[in-house]
């Protein structure tokens, strides 16, 4: 009998012994969700150990794909698979390329047996989108000659449900003169415009967050040519690090009020009027708008000046969604005085009409015009600041707190208290005020923080000055 | 939230043994609260069977949610990402989890047949620990695994993948 049947059948009739094969797939893929995407050798070993691990983890392995320069060759083998095998291609959610240049020429070029078979299959999956004949030769030149730039192109046509798009924009753009250096996907996406004879694009539908990087902190990267991008139907988020946009962006004019966008994030970035006013336009409906203004262009006489007014008139197209506002400087104090005008009295004046905004997050210039604290207040004054906020506000952050030392009267420090006094009617959702200053210790902080206290408000006030004398 | 709730139910394994629990324990699981919830209050005269769990693991889940019973209950729809980002285990469930493999799955199993998202949660973990840093082979060992590829197969799997080989 002992030989008859398997001894594990016999012992436990009723129950097989667990092994990993008695988990189901939706359990395996709930384990596999603890490995980091990131992780593609555990889940190459893994898709190598069996028929069933292998259906399970690819979809793990090609999750997602990181490039960078300095680690690893943006392989030609990787869109080669994807190339071969579309349903690989289809797994891939999110692309990072975080170091490249737009002229990497190859160290080796096609070698070995599979080159020139590879080779035509990368030729030929350029071809079937049907771009415009001229410029498939020219890109179909740059993919033999295995370029970057025209490889990264084929990567993102590829790979329909990518949801998340982290891109570097090499430095060798000439931020007046766009249009000859543009990225080789941009290029292939422009000319696809009202282009009918253009096939297998799949318009970037899944794509919910696009994040760009201009290497170069010196010469920014141009915003223009993103267009395409930013107008795609699931984007949410968008973000750009070292972007200067000097002039109008005139082809946005198309995608205007197209975008579903719902945080725009600038790190170290400077734009036009006219090109905040475009990026806003495209939008519908903004919930969160961050930008942190650096000078990368100071002397050029167009070089963009940021305008508290016109900035305004661009956030009120999102008044009914805005939730949170943040108005920043590179270089704190100077970068606000090279980056606003400070011949022209401006600020955020209808910020108070928005009945969503939670955060505001800005230089206190931009809700107290420059002047304000040089003249004196007459009594009626005094409310402008509670005027200019929503009853909505949570939290307000005023940066760059220039004060004039006492005895001279101060009304910026007026509007506070007058703002501390009927905060619980004016403003009754408020939670923090935090001020950050360099200038002199106020005479009564400490009254107003205790006042601001009294209404449920928490109040603070840090900069460099203001610490050491606490400390002293 | 009724004060009122009987303070104890009764749980059957699949092999017939009864087990009298706290409620709050083993309203851990999802599937016996909204059971609960659903019957009403005569429900907790009669013993709940669980037909897919045996007496041993039923055990075993019962003291760990006995240790958890405290736990705040997760929100329905919690952000999973954030709760993957880490494979960290703490303390008392690494150790609460060092059995042979078959009771693990088994714990699994259960968790996720009884809807105890915690505990399905720290047992995912603990097989992901273990799949990190091992070779095929290595897996195939640790798991039991027959490695059903024919040569051509693996050495296409290979090929389509090399680009992960040096990642």
């Amino acid at each position: 009998m002992a030989e008859t049947y398997p001894s594990e059948t016999r012992t436990k009739p009723d129950r097989p012994v667990a092994t990993i094969d008695v988990l189901p797939d939706e359990v395996l893929l709930e384990v596999l969700s603890y490995i980091w995407k990131t992780h593609w050798k555990t889940f190459l070993n893994l898709s190598l150990t069996s028929r069933r691990l292998n259906v399970i983890s690819e979809p793990f392995l090609y999750h997602t794909y990181r490039y960078s320069y300095r680690i690893n060759n943006l392989s030609r083998n990787f869109i080669l698979s994807l190339v071969n095998r579309p349903q690989l291609a289809s797994h891939l959610k999110n692309i990072v390329l975080e170091d490249w240049a737009i002229r990497t020429y190859p160290l080796s070029r096609w070698t070995g047996l599979s080159g020139p078979r590879s080779q035509v299959s990368l030729l030929s999956a350029a071809e079937q989108f049907q771009f415009p004949a001229q410029l498939t030769d020219k890109w179909k030149d740059e993919l033999k000659d295995d370029l970057d730039d025209a490889k990264i192109a084929l990567l993102f046509l590829l790979t329909p449900n990518v949801e998340k798009m982290n891109l570097v924009v090499p430095p060798c753009y000439n931020p007046k003169n766009c249009e000859k250096q543009d990225l080789w996907l941009l290029r292939l996406l422009h000319s696809a415009v009202n282009n009918d004879k253009v096939t297998h694009l799949h318009g970037f539908t899944a794509l919910r967050s696009l994040q760009l990087t201009g290497t170069s902190t010196r010469d920014g990267f141009c915003l223009r040519q993103f267009a395409p991008l930013f107008c795609s139907p699931s984007l949410r988020t968008f973000s750009a690090t070292n972007c200067l946009e000097m002039g109008s962006m005139s082809n946005w004019n198309e995608i205007q009020n197209t975008s579903h966008i719902e945080s725009i994030t600038f790190n170290g970035s400077q734009l036009s009027m006219d090109a905040i006013k475009c990026v806003l336009g495209a939008c519908k409906a903004v919930k969160s708008f961050d930008f942190e203004w650096k000078c990368i262009n100071l002397q050029a006489e167009e070089a963009p000046l940021l305008d508290y007014a016109i900035l305004d008139e661009a956030l009120q197209l999102h008044m009914r969604s805005l939730e949170s506002l943040k108005i920043r400087f590179t270089e704190s104090w100077r970068g606000e005085m090279w980056a606003v005008d400070t011949g022209v009295n401006s600020c955020l004046h209808s910020l108070g009409k928005f009945p969503n905004l939670r955060m505001v997050d800005v230089a206190s210039n931009a809700l107290l015009e420059f002047d304000a604290s040089t003249q004196a207040a007459s009594q009626g004054d005094l409310s402008h600041l509670s005027n200019l906020l929503p009853p909505s506000l949570e939290k307000l952050v005023l940066n760059y707190w220039e004060s004039i030392p006492p005895p001279e009267y101060n009304p910026r420090f007026e509007h506070l208290r007058y703002l501390a006094a009927e905060c619980s009617l004016l403003l009754p959702k408020l939670k923090s005020l935090e001020i950050h200053t360099h200038g002199e210790k106020e005479q009564g902080w400490e009254d107003l923080a205790i006042q601001f206290g009294n209404n449920g408000v928490k109040f603070s006030v840090t900069g460099r000055v203001y610490r050491r004398q606490m400390a002293g | 939230m009724s004060t009122e709730k009987a303070s104890t139910i009764t749980l059957t394994s699949n092999d017939g043994v009864s087990i009298e629990v706290d409620r709050q324990v083993a309203e851990r699981s999802m599937l016996i609260k909204n059971m609960m919830e659903d019957l009403g209050e005569g429900a907790t005269a009669t013993a709940v069977p669980i037909p897919n769990v045996n007496e041993s693991v039923l055990k075993k889940v019962i003291e760990w949610c006995e240790h958890h019973k405290n736990d705040p209950q997760p929100a329905q729809d919690d952000d999973s990402d954030s709760r993957k980002k880490t494979t960290d285990i703490e303390e008392w469930d690494q150790k609460f989890m060092q059995v042979d493999q078959e009771m693990l799955f088994e714990i699994i199993l259960a968790s996720n047949y009884l809807d105890i998202k915690p505990l399905l949660d720290v047992g995912c973990k603990t097989v992901a620990n273990m799949i990190k840093g091992k070779s095929p082979e290595e897996i195939r060992k640790t798991f039991n695994i027959t490695n059903d590829f024919t040569p051509e197969e693996e050495e296409q799997i290979r090929r389509e993948n090399e680009w992960a080989e040096d990642r």
